[in-house]
């Protein structure tokens, strides 16, 4: 077995109510290696295409890496893989936290999870043994009393807690998973395939720590990064102002997302600012897992109507905007409490900001009625509307129940031309992020293999001058020229091609993006020495981005299994449009002859076919999938 | 005429102070403005002067206030 891992993987059938534990051999683990990576290889192996994603049959893999739970900094992310009952694509989300280290040192390096219990269950890990237990008096819960039932009961306040709560047993389709009660697998959906299997927690507690091939080396570079976070400007700004310091740039320059993406321009942008944050409900700051960090708000309001609760963190600056300006609000502390009831029922707070912004519009523009919204007045900047609606979604009730199920879905039943007001790429609600003052965003947005996403890869802005971080640190990678946040021509699309693997490599190994170059303070080679010095390998870059372009080309395949073609690698039309409003006002729009070109070279630079975008068999070849030259020859 | 520079973000952890101040005597571009101030444009998304958003090649005729806006990214 090699070093930092368990050599584990638990096997556990939840209709037969049965595990086992596989112990892959070397070769395996240095071709996956974790995360969703490894993920992939059984969803490929051991799902048939157009598996209902909410049925017994899909499986839920929980996947760490082989340096989660090593001393070294920002390293304490795990990936949840599904098919996403949001997407029907390959679903995947990362979490930081405690929960992934947990689940190493209690003796395993994933679960694949498969089948469905009839009735509500949890599964308790302990240093290495393995129970279903009856969850029968928990179903119905939020995350917080199941919590704390859950310590009481198993009389141990160090268990680690991965959980859903109402939002995941409703099958809501944007559901979440939540370690910590603050630590979020979000987007995808995947909570609402937990429910779907009937399983409300997953409880780990390990006492046995990572044996590291070079335990000395891992605790110097350790030493050597921890002093330096704390003096580096970018990772102080994570500490002091956390995600949310995005919102004043945005706000400032006329780009945070606001009133359903119909403008960038948020007259009351100060109150959503850091600087506001800070003032008014932050209460705190908290750390991953082994992270000097501690870029985690949190906040506490105690108000004679309004309390939050500080155990479920604070809102990030995804949350400020999906639940503030997208919706027309600008009262941080209501966008506390809808942060804090998102957490408590397990909901995205991305998709489920998004869904409500969807339905303000249709409701201004006259596609739904108070009838519709059970008289609720469902107008933008309606603070106690969204926080009625956080409710019904996550109970399905009323327009709760429709909206439950992503604006996609929402859109074609309302009808109407209610599918002009949603914004999502195959079927996943976009998050906060402007592609027209960052189109490698876009080129993000449109090739996730899960769905719009943000954190696909290291933002334009990092790499914007000969001066950025991203040019400095990451000649490594062929990094050499700077690019315009704006540009979208060829060195754009080469330069993403790369920080989409780089970042995938990321997902795979639970790096934290904020940990490491361009966001942070971690260098590539650091990084590099933490894995040599974890696993003994005498691995390089080329080895660790071939392992994330394998990854990406098996989420593909399966995308492809799944009826995706290149026609799902799009944009959103409101970013083929100027800004309307602000500082930006008349600018900024994508020339969308440009973008497609844009699409169809990163196919080439991928290595696969220019007008499908599916993976030629040489390219499996060369990353060792020729297994699946199969499906591509379908 | 005086070109008053408020830095934003975490622009204020990494230089020495989060307001400064120059004079110029003749009309100054903000690239020539930022080479004086010593402030890497790597470390800047957006400069915003007044309402409105400018590039490096903007020119400056009169005193002016200019806000710059540090990059960001993902979370």
């Amino acid at each position: 077995m090699p070093y930092g891992y368990t050599g584990n993987i638990l096997h556990v059938d939840l209709s037969s109510r049965k595990h086992w534990i596989e112990n892959p051999p070397e070769t395996f683990y240095r071709t996956y290696w974790g995360g969703r990576a490894l993920a992939l290889y059984y969803m490929l192996n051991q799902m048939k295409p157009h598996t209902d994603p909410l049925s017994p049959d899909n499986l839920l893999i929980f996947a760490p890496s082989v340096i989660t739970g090593t001393p070294a900094p920002a390293l304490p992310r795990y990936t949840v893989c599904a098919k996403s009952p949001l997407t029907g694509a390959q679903g995947e989300a990362e979490a930081g936290g405690w929960w992934g280290p947990e689940l190493k040192k209690a003796g395993f390096d994933a679960i694949v999870i498969k089948g469905s219990s009839p009735t509500p269950v949890y599964l308790y890990i302990k240093d290495g043994k393995v129970e279903i237990k009856d969850a029968t008096h928990l179903w119905g819960k939020d995350t917080g009393t199941t919590q704390k039932i859950i310590k009481e009961e198993l009389s141990d306040d160090k268990i680690k807690i991965a959980q859903i709560g109402p939002a995941g047993e409703n099958l809501v389709r944007f559901a979440n998973i939540v370690n910590e009660l603050k630590h979020f697998n979000g987007r995808n959906g995947l909570g609402a395939v937990m429910g779907s299997k009937k399983l409300k927690a997953i409880v780990v507690r390990g006492t046995k720590p990572i044996d590291l091939y070079n335990k000395e080396r891992v605790s110097q570079i350790t030493k050597e990064i921890t002093k330096r976070v704390m003096d580096n400007p970018l990772s102080r700004g994570l500490r002091e102002l956390g995600t949310p310091g995005v919102v004043r740039p945005s706000y400032e320059a006329g780009c945070l997302p606001s009133y359903n993406w119909t403008t960038g321009y948020f007259k009351e942008g100060e109150n959503l600012t850091a600087e506001t944050y800070n003032k008014t409900i932050l209460k705190g700051t908290k750390a991953c897992y082994a992270c000097p960090i501690r870029c985690k708000r949190v906040v506490e309001i105690n108000e004679p109507n309004l309390k939050v609760d500080p155990a479920y963190g604070g809102p990030e600056y995804e949350t400020t905007t999906s639940l503030g300006s997208i919706c027309g609000i600008s009262d941080l502390k209501y966008i506390a409490k809808a942060n804090e009831l998102c957490n408590k029922f397990t909901m995205d707070t991305i998709s489920t900001g998004m869904v409500i912004a969807f339905a303000m519009q249709c409701y201004e523009e006259e596609m739904l009625n108070k009838e519709d919204t059970g008289g609720i007045e469902l107008t933008f900047g309606n603070k106690e509307a969204m926080l009625k609606m956080i409710e019904k979604i996550a109970y399905r009730k009323g327009l709760g129940d429709l909206l439950s199920q992503g604006s996609c879905f929402a859109a074609k039943k309302i009808g109407k031309g209610a599918e002009k007001f949603i914004h999502q790429v195959k079927g996943q609600e976009i998050p906060m992020h402007d592609p027209r003052v960052k189109t490698g965003v876009g080129l993000q947005y449109a090739l996730s293999d899960y769905g719009a996403d943000h954190m696909k890869a290291a933002h334009d802005s990092f790499f914007k001058d000969q001066d950025s971080v991203g040019i400095k640190e990451m000649k490594d990678l062929g990094v050499l020229e700077p690019v315009s946040p704006t540009d979208i021509g060829e060195k754009k699309v080469a330069l993403f091609k790369l920080l989409d693997i780089y970042w995938t490599v990321f997902d795979i190994l639970g790096v934290c993006d904020f940990g490491y170059v361009p966001r942070s303070v971690g260098t590539m080679e650091e990084l590099l020495e933490i894995i040599r010095s974890t696993t003994g390998w005498e691995t390089t870059w080329f080895e660790l981005m071939k392992l994330g372009e394998r990854s990406i080309n098996m989420a593909r395949i399966f995308n492809y299994r799944e009826g995706f073609t290149s026609k799902d690698d799009t944009l959103p039309e409101v970013f083929y449009q100027n800004f309307k409003g602000g500082p930006l006002d008349g600018q900024g729009a994508i020339n969308k002859e440009d973008f497609q070109k844009a699409i169809r070279l990163r196919y080439e630079l991928m290595g696969w076919d220019p007008d499908t975008g599916i993976p030629t068999p040489a390219k499996l070849i060369e990353l060792g999938l020729d297994w699946l030259i199969d499906e591509v020859k379908r | 005429m005086k070109i008053s520079i408020k830095l934003e973000g975490y622009l204020k952890y990494k230089y020495p102070s989060d307001i400064l101040e120059l004079n110029y005597s003749e009309p100054v571009t903000v690239y020539k403005i930022l080479k004086d101030a010593k402030i890497s444009l790597g470390d800047v998304f957006f400069i915003k002067t007044g309402d409105k958003i400018v590039k490096e090649d903007y020119l400056f005729t009169e005193s002016a206030e200019v806000k710059l806006f540090p990059i960001i990214g993902g979370g």
